[in-house]
């Protein structure tokens, strides 16, 4: 067995930390080696690996769709393709099997960047890559809320930068966060214009529990479970869409801006 | 080690040393053992990734992977005498491979690598404090929390605040905290675990290490977080208002730093964070040279383990 690996030597230097002198000499290198190694260890770790592949693979390599972009995991942006595709379908699965007791359907989805764990490449996806985007055993549920954590979610995007939502809202903040006291009174203006009472939002029970922070979900009206885990909507959202012959297709729409 | 080899490995390797060694260290490296090396090697966040990533993938091509990191490391082991290797947690959730075996393997490959100690990370937590428990029998290394009480859990006894190494004479104690689990980790999963503030426990433990255990160098390995933009307790924080750690190992946050930050501590000395980013995209590599009066020089390197040419 052969096994190549180059590993680059980014950084290289010197420090002095002899008493609290500063380093008296520091220097960044840029060196790559190669290594051809079949060395035993490497050999003994992929035997160890083999039969766990294996069995893994017989199940995670079944190719659930084509996807025509790239969807990268990307930090620090108001939406993103990746946030965009997984918001939007989780409500399209979701809606396909959520039928509510009191005629009031679904506002929109609210999930979290950090939840998104890996990017999805151009090319085939397979069920192994869904497993990687969504590795936890979360479900789907709905949160009613009261239009105030409403106001405190709104405030809560804004002030992270953006998560993901899907395509049927859309949100234009100010750079600069509001107070929170200015955005409450702006806020029950427009919700009283509009006679709304109270939201609907999908999100995923870990998030309605109040991760990352997201305590508007905390003692909220109602909780309901959809009955599906986001990574089985994602799952089934692909083999749906690839028995139509569509392919997965990225989309930047400006649902979240910062102007 | 002699200098000779030394210099030899630091030509082989490419280390970009070689000379530039010749100006911290002339006054040392000619007597003969006038310094003693210790290298520290470091993982975090590594969430299950036994495979590197495929060539297809957009941001980490061909990067990673259990079986080249361990040939990596062999290839150190043989070329240096004083190794540490450790992890700053999680270890667990983010491929297939632990949906479907729970960490066994990723124990199994650590204890293939000779894996000195881990501290556990949020997501270590993922299949409850009962998966944790479950894979334990795995590992032939192991882990450090001080800041987790486990008093009331299944993981009682099973966890030790931190670890002492003695390599060619020199002690160096190791020190486990893990970040805030409230809020990032579900009720059912961690139960009774408490999480303690860590500022306080780690000047107790560092205190400890230092003049009880006459420790030469402390380490912490944290799964605190390198920083963020609230008031959050993370790495950064901690080196401030510290004191006697040399180094602190991070995770969480996924931080790739291509050099050791250097903070000012409490008593005005220098304390060092590293942390590679994760997956196993990088292993990383600090050198102390540590001298008869027990002062030290570092070198840091951030190892790619990448399997096509750039």
């Amino acid at each position: 067995m052969r096994i190549n690996i180059k590993y680059l030597f980014v950084f290289s230097l010197v420090f002095n930390l002899i008493g609290c002198q500063p380093p008296i000499y520091e220097k960044t290198a840029n060196n790559s080696i190669q290594i051809n190694s079949g060395t035993p260890e490497s050999v003994e770790a992929m035997l160890m690996i083999q039969p766990y592949k294996e069995k893994l693979d017989a199940e995670m390599n079944e190719v659930l769709i084509i996807s025509a972009d790239e969807f990268p995991k990307e930090r620090g942006k108001p939406e993103t393709k990746l946030g965009n595709l997984v918001a939007d379908l989780s409500l399209d699965i979701a809606n396909k099997i959520y039928k509510p007791t009191d005629n009031q359907f679904i506002d929109f989805c609210l999930l979290n960047n950090g939840g998104l764990r890996t990017s999805l490449p151009k090319g085939e996806i397979t069920r192994g890559k869904i497993f990687e985007l969504m590795p936890f055993e979360n479900e789907l549920v709905v949160v009613t809320i009261s239009k105030t954590k409403a106001i405190e979610l709104i405030h809560y995007l804004h002030k992270s930068g953006g998560h993901p939502i899907s395509g049927d809202f859309s949100f234009d903040f100010k750079k600069e966060v509001t107070d929170y006291k200015e955005s409450k009174e702006e806020f029950n203006k427009i919700f009283n214009d509009y006679d709304i009472k109270q939201f609907k939002i999908l999100t995923s029970d870990y998030l309605a529990n109040g991760g990352d922070k997201m305590n508007f979900f905390l003692n909220p009206i109602k909780i309901e479970f959809v009955g599906i885990k986001l990574r089985d909507a994602i799952i089934q959202y692909c083999k749906e869409q690839n028995k139509k012959g569509k392919q997965l297709v990225g989309k930047l729409d400006g649902r979240i801006t910062f102007e | 080690m002699s200098r000779r080899k030394f210099i030899k490995q630091s030509l082989l390797s490419g280390f970009g040393l070689a000379s530039l060694n010749l100006i911290p260290f002339s006054s040392f490296a000619a007597k003969k053992k006038s310094y003693t090396k210790i290298t520290i090697l470091h993982t975090n966040d590594v969430h299950s990734h036994i495979e590197p990533f495929p060539d297809n993938d957009p941001k980490y091509p061909g990067m990673g992977g259990a079986a080249r990191r361990a040939v990596l490391i062999k290839q150190i082991r043989s070329e240096e005498e004083n190794v540490l290797l450790l992890d700053a947690g999680d270890i667990f959730q983010g491929t297939p491979y632990f949906n479907m075996y729970g960490g066994e393997l990723d124990f199994k490959l650590m204890s293939l690598m000779q894996y000195d100690c881990a501290t556990i990370g949020n997501h270590d937590f993922d299949n409850g404090i009962d998966g944790i428990t479950k894979m334990l029998p795995h590992a032939n290394f192991p882990f450090i929390n001080a800041n987790y009480d486990f008093n009331d859990t299944i993981l009682k006894g099973k966890i030790e605040p931190y670890k002492i190494f003695i390599k060619d004479g020199v002690k160096i104690g190791i020190f486990g905290l893990g970040v805030e689990l409230d809020g990032l980790v579900e009720k059912k999963l961690y139960k009774e675990t408490k999480y303690l503030e860590p500022v306080g426990i780690a000047n107790k433990i560092a205190e400890k290490l230092k003049t009880k255990e006459q420790c030469d160098l402390i380490i912490c390995l944290s799964h605190l977080g390198y920083q963020y933009k609230s008031d959050k307790i993370s790495d950064l924080k901690l080196a401030k208002k510290t004191k006697n750690i040399d180094l602190i190992i991070g995770g969480h946050t996924h931080t790739s730093l291509e050099k050791p930050t250097k903070i000012r501590n409490l008593s005005h000395k220098n304390t060092l964070i590293i942390q590679v980013g994760w997956a196993g995209i990088n292993l990383g590599r600090l050198d102390f040279y540590i001298l008869k009066d027990k002062n030290y020089s570092v070198s840091y390197q951030n190892l790619r383990i990448q399997n096509k040419s750039f």
